[in-house]
């Protein structure tokens, strides 16, 4: 398989790694942009306004230098650079976030209609775990990419960004769909969601 | 959980999905919810359903699990794993949340970053590979002062609707601009030479007397001002000749 890694690029990443004199320099010119939307755009996911986009960032850099750039060596070429360094900001403005205290992932009810948000239950009734369970059993009967469509969906994700995401057509993501939802049925159908026990 | 296709009970799981979301519910959907809407019973069991599905996206791993390496992670979104690694990561995404979490944020962050990229990316494709082979709808030129630009009509690729791309003459050097609204406080300008470029011309931009950023104009790559925010700047061109012109970045609504 041909190699998808620019050679500039993992010249600059061993000369990184390496402490080559003004490597570092070249390294934030080059994806300090990236590193700064990313941090960003997580921080407004996250709502976690109280942490900088600056602070964000420099700490990204001060984990990226860790150990001796051990994030930077775990990187083997398998994908680009600038997609492994997204995942990773990611990861790292996330951990930044939990220990500032911030870390809420976004609640969709507040995106529901009002009918139905009148509704959603209390996290602590007793039956939630069993019916949490009950779905979990469901899922594991389905075929993995059944399953990672419903896993996609549950997290809000629409059929076209699934099929994006996937790398499948929006057809597939749709027939995946149709089908894990058909057979979720069935195995559900013994299980209410609406009333306690 | 009903699985009768007549009752609106059979269609709870698909309402759920779609309002999580916030997809547009399918006409086929829109009796069903109609009817789950106006029973509380029903609307209870939909808000029951949508909490169980929210629960399990956020459900906890054993302390033994092991996710995926963030290369794999990386490549599996790329669409770069083989068919075999591919399969294995999709079989640990039908069993961790976490994993699976993790890509759609991958998702979300990098449909961020590729609008960020993406007009650098297109003016570099612009001049390297010559404009004949970019398909854009002719109309999203119209600011485009070369008629050569109708050899560009009539075919399927699409700029991002916020650009606008032009020529702009600078006394003998003519350039090709593009500029992006990212956002509505937030601007990107890319600027490469078309049919001539002097040695040691430097592009300088200005805001308020104050050089917001200078780079040389080469050939080959185009010079990017990121991150503008609306504004009067101008832009310098420093050769032989001094060049000078204004260039206005409005917010949406101006």
């Amino acid at each position: 398989m041909p190699s998808i890694v620019d050679n500039d690029e993992s010249a600059l990443i061993h000369a990184c790694i390496a402490q080559e004199s003004g490597a570092w320099a070249s390294f934030v010119r080059r994806y300090g942009r990236l590193i700064r939307v990313t941090a960003a755009d997580l921080r407004s996911r996250n709502r976690a306004y109280s942490c900088d986009v600056d602070d964000l960032a420099a700490y990204v850099y001060e984990r990226l230098l860790d150990d001796s750039c051990r994030r930077l060596r775990r990187w083997e070429g398998r994908s680009k650079f600038s997609t492994y360094l997204v995942h990773v900001t990611l990861n790292l403005c996330r951990d930044y976030i939990a220990k500032h205290g911030e870390e809420r992932r976004v609640e969709r009810w507040r995106e529901l209609p009002d009918w139905l948000r009148a509704s959603v239950p209390p996290a602590c009734e007793l039956d939630r775990q069993e019916q949490i369970e009950a779905m979990l059993r469901a899922i594991k009967s389905l075929s993995p990419r059944q399953a990672m469509v419903i896993r996609l969906r549950s997290e809000g994700r629409s059929l076209r960004e699934i099929s994006q995401i996937m790398h499948i057509p929006e057809g597939t993501a749709f027939s995946l769909s149709t089908r894990a939802i058909a057979c979720l049925r069935t195995r559900l159908a013994d299980h209410s969601f609406g009333e306690h026990k | 959980m009903n699985g009768d296709p007549s009752d609106p009970k059979a269609y709870l799981l698909e309402l759920a999905l779609a309002l999580a979301a916030q997809d547009p519910i399918e006409s086929r959907l829109a009796p069903y919810q109609a009817k789950v809407q106006a029973d509380a019973g029903l609307t209870r069991e939909l808000a029951r359903m949508m909490d169980v599905l929210y629960a399990l996206s956020q459900s906890a791993l054993s302390p033994d699990h092991t996710c995926l390496s963030d290369e794999v992670l990386a490549a599996y979104f790329e669409g770069g794993l083989d068919q075999e690694d591919r399969a294995a990561a999709e079989t640990h995404f039908a069993e961790c949340p976490e994993a699976v979490h993790r890509l759609c944020e991958l998702h979300l962050a990098m449909k961020q970053v590729q609008d960020v990229d993406e007009p650098a990316s297109l003016v570099l494709r612009l001049f390297q590979g010559g404009i004949d082979f970019v398909r854009v709808p002719a109309a999203l030129f119209c600011e485009l002062a070369n008629p050569a630009t109708a050899l560009l009509a009539g075919s399927e690729a699409t700029l991002p609707p916020q650009s606008r791309v032009w020529h702009q003459q600078f006394g003998d050097t003519k350039l090709l601009m593009q500029i992006v609204h990212e956002s509505a406080n937030s601007c990107s300008l890319a600027v490469v030479a078309v049919d001539r470029c002097a040695e040691a011309q430097q592009l300088t931009l200005c805001q308020d007397g104050a050089i917001i950023q200078s780079e040389p104009l080469t050939v080959d790559r185009p010079v990017l001002f990121l991150g503008l925010a609306p504004g009067r700047y101008g832009l310098a061109l420093t050769s032989h000749q001094n060049e000078h012109f204004e260039i206005d970045i409005l917010t949406e609504d101006e």
